[in-house]
C-alpha cells in the first residue's frame, strides 16, 4: 500500500521539492473553493482558491510541519482573502456583485426564485450581516466548512474560548432578528445551541 | 450541535454551495505550477537563470540566419510609423484572466554554421515551429524541430556523418519552461513614456549606461526584444516603442495590411551588409522579424540577398493555460 504523506509531512518536503506540495492542492482545493465561492460568488471565488494554494506554497516555511491537516491554515488564508475582498468591494469596485450587508456572502441570482417565499433568506443573510466582522467571520467558517472550533481558533489564531464566546453572541443576535422577522420558529432551534464540540 | 447544523442547513437552503469546475481547478493548478517553477528558477545558480540564457541568445542571434519569403511591402511616400504609434497609444489593454497565458506561434528557419571537423563549418538551414506560453515573468516554450535544408550536397552529407541531427534534435517537440524571467523580459519594467524609456534603454545598453551611444541596428534588436509579441506588451509601451524607432536613422515602408516595415541597414564584420527589419501591425504589435544579408564579406559563404534570421508570429490569444491552444 503506497505511504501517502500527510499535509505537514507534504508541506515540509515541498520546500526542498515544490511539486511536492501538489497533494494538497488534491485534497483540499474543492472545499476551499466552496467555502470562498459562497463568500464571494464561483467567479471571484475561483481567482481566490487558487490564490490561497500559491499563497501557501509560497509561505508554506511558516506552517507547522508537526500538524497533519492544513484545512485550518488554508481556511484561515481564505478568510483573509474572502474580508479583503470584501473590503475592495466596500471602495465600490465591484458594485453590482450581488450580496447584501456589506458583502458577507453571496446569493446565487439563478437560485432567488425557488428558496422560500416567507423571506427567510434575506432576513438570515440581514441577521449575519449585521453581526460583529469578528463573530460574523466565525459564525461562517464554522458554518461554511467542517472545521471544529478548535480548527477555527487555528484558522484564526485567536484562543478556543473566544471560538465559543463568539458563535455563543452570534447565534443569539441571529435568533433575536430572526424572532423579530416573524421567524420564530426558526428561531426556536436556535435555542438548543450547545458547545458538544469538544474541539 | 444542534444550531450549528441547522444554520448549516439554513445556509446551504439559502446560498447552496457551488462546485468548481474542471476549469477552475486546471486554472489553479497552473497557477500553482507556476509558483513551483518560478520557487526552483528561484533557486537556480545565476549562470543557468533565464535573464542569463536570454543575454546568451541575443549574442546567438548574430550567427543566425534564417530564410523565408518576404511577405510584399510597397514603398510609401508617408510611411506611417508614427500615426501607428499614436492609434496604438489609444488601444485598450488586454485583460489576462487568473491562470490564464498570452499564446503565440512563431515559424522560423533558422541557418546554424557548425564545426564538424578542425576549421570546417557547415551551414544549414533548420526550421522551427514554437508555440510560446506566457504569463507575468513565467513561460513556457514548445518547440518543434523540422528537417534541416541545405546549400550543397556535400554540406548535408557531413551534417549528418557528425550526428548533428541527433545534436538539434530533429523531428522532435521539446517543451521548456521558464520561470522568474524577470530582468530584462519583464515587461513591467519599462517605461511607457518615450523619454524615460530611451534613458531606461541607453542604460541597458550603452557602454557604462552613456546615453545616446547605442548604433541603431542594436537598438532595433532590442525593441525587437520588447515588442517580442509572446511579451504581450500593453499598448502605451508598445507605442512608446514605435516612437524610439522612429527616433532612429531607419527606413520605412507601409505595407500592403495597413502596417509599417521598419529597416536599418548596417556593416557587420564577419558577414558582410546586414539589413535588420521589423514588420509593425496597425496595432503595433511585432509581426515578424527579419535579416537580410545584403551583400556577404568575401568570405562568407551565403549569397547575397539570402534573408537572414527571420521569425513571423501569430497574433497574441489569451488562452487557458500552459499547453492549450486557441479555439479556431
Amino acid at each position: 500500500m503506497e505511504n501517502v504523506p500527510t499535509d505537514g509531512e507534504a508541506i515540509r518536503l515541498s520546500v526542498a521539492r515544490p511539486e511536492a506540495f501538489e497533494p494538497v492542492f488534491d485534497r483540499h482545493y474543492d472545499s476551499i473553493f466552496r467555502y470562498l465561492a459562497r463568500r464571494v460568488g464561483p467567479d471571484v471565488g475561483g481567482e481566490l482558491a487558487s490564490e490561497v494554494f500559491t499563497i501557501a506554497f509560497a509561505e508554506r516555511h511558516r506552517f507547522d510541519s508537526e500538524t497533519d491537516d492544513a484545512r485550518p491554515w488554508l481556511y484561515g488564508i481564505a478568510a483573509n482573502l474572502a474580508r479583503r475582498q470584501a473590503r475592495t468591494w466596500r471602495r465600490g469596485r465591484r458594485a453590482t456583485q450581488r450580496a447584501l450587508g456589506g458583502n458577507v456572502i453571496w446569493l446565487d441570482p439563478a437560485a432567488e426564485d425557488r428558496i422560500d417565499a416567507q423571506g427567510l433568506r434575506q432576513v438570515l443573510i440581514s441577521a449575519i450581516s449585521q453581526l460583529r466582522t469578528s463573530e460574523r467571520e466565525v459564525l461562517l467558517l464554522h458554518a461554511l466548512t467542517d472545521l471544529t472550533y478548535r480548527e477555527v481558533a487555528g484558522a484564526l489564531s485567536i484562543p478556543i474560548g473566544t471560538v465559543r464566546s463568539r458563535l455563543s453572541r452570534a447565534r443569539r443576535q441571529v435568533r433575536e432578528l430572526l424572532i423579530e422577522a416573524g421567524h420564530p420558529e426558526v428561531a426556536a432551534e436556535f435555542d438548543q445551541a450547545g458547545d458538544a464540540d469538544a474541539g | 450541535m444542534p444550531a450549528d447544523n441547522r444554520l448549516r442547513d439554513l445556509l446551504t437552503e439559502v446560498a447552496p454551495p457551488p462546485e468548481p469546475t474542471a476549469d477552475h481547478r486546471e486554472r489553479a493548478r497552473a497557477a500553482l505550477h507556476g509558483s513551483f517553477r518560478a520557487d526552483r528558477k528561484a533557486r537556480r545558480p545565476i549562470w543557468q537563470r533565464p535573464a542569463v540564457a536570454w543575454s546568451t541568445a541575443v549574442a546567438a542571434v548574430a550567427v543566425v540566419v534564417t530564410i523565408a519569403v518576404l511577405p510584399g511591402s510597397t514603398p510609401s511616400v508617408e510611411a506611417n510609423l508614427a500615426d501607428i504609434a499614436r492609434a496604438t497609444r489609444e488601444l485598450a489593454a488586454d485583460e489576462l484572466p487568473v491562470g490564464s497565458y498570452v499564446h503565440t506561434s512563431t515559424n522560423a528557419t533558422t541557418l546554424v554554421a557548425h564545426p564538424v571537423a578542425d576549421g570546417i563549418l557547415v551551414f544549414y538551414l533548420l526550421p522551427q515551429a514554437v508555440d510560446t506560453w506566457t504569463r507575468g515573468t513565467t513561460e513556457q516554450t514548445r518547440t518543434r524541430v523540422g528537417t534541416p535544408l541545405f546549400f550543397d550536397a556535400e554540406s548535408e552529407k557531413a551534417y549528418y556523418a557528425a550526428g548533428l541531427d541527433v545534436a538539434d534534435n530533429v523531428g522532435e517537440t521539446s517543451i521548456q519552461l521558464l520561470g522568474d524571467v524577470a530582468n530584462v523580459l519583464d515587461i513591467s519594467r519599462w517605461s511607457d513614456d518615450l523619454a524615460t524609456l530611451r534613458k531606461q534603454i541607453d542604460a541597458e545598453l550603452g557602454p557604462n549606461g552613456e546615453v545616446g551611444l547605442v548604433t541603431a541596428d542594436r537598438m532595433i534588436d532590442f525593441v525587437a526584444e520588447l515588442l517580442n509579441p509572446s511579451l504581450n506588451a500593453p499598448p502605451p509601451l508598445r507605442a512608446a516603442l514605435l516612437e524610439v524607432l522612429g527616433g532612429l536613422d531607419v527606413e520605412t515602408t507601409s505595407l500592403a495590411n495597413g502596417g509599417v516595415r521598419v529597416t536599418v541597414r548596417f556593416e557587420q564584420a564577419e558577414a558582410g551588409t546586414i539589413d535588420r527589419q521589423l514588420d509593425i501591425g496597425k496595432d503595433g504589435r511585432l509581426r515578424a522579424r527579419r535579416q537580410i544579408l545584403v551583400e556577404p564579406s568575401a568570405d562568407f559563404p551565403i549569397p547575397a540577398g539570402t534573408v537572414t534570421a527571420e521569425s513571423i508570429w501569430s497574433h497574441p490569444t489569451i488562452v487557458d493555460g500552459p499547453g492549450a491552444f486557441p479555439t479556431p
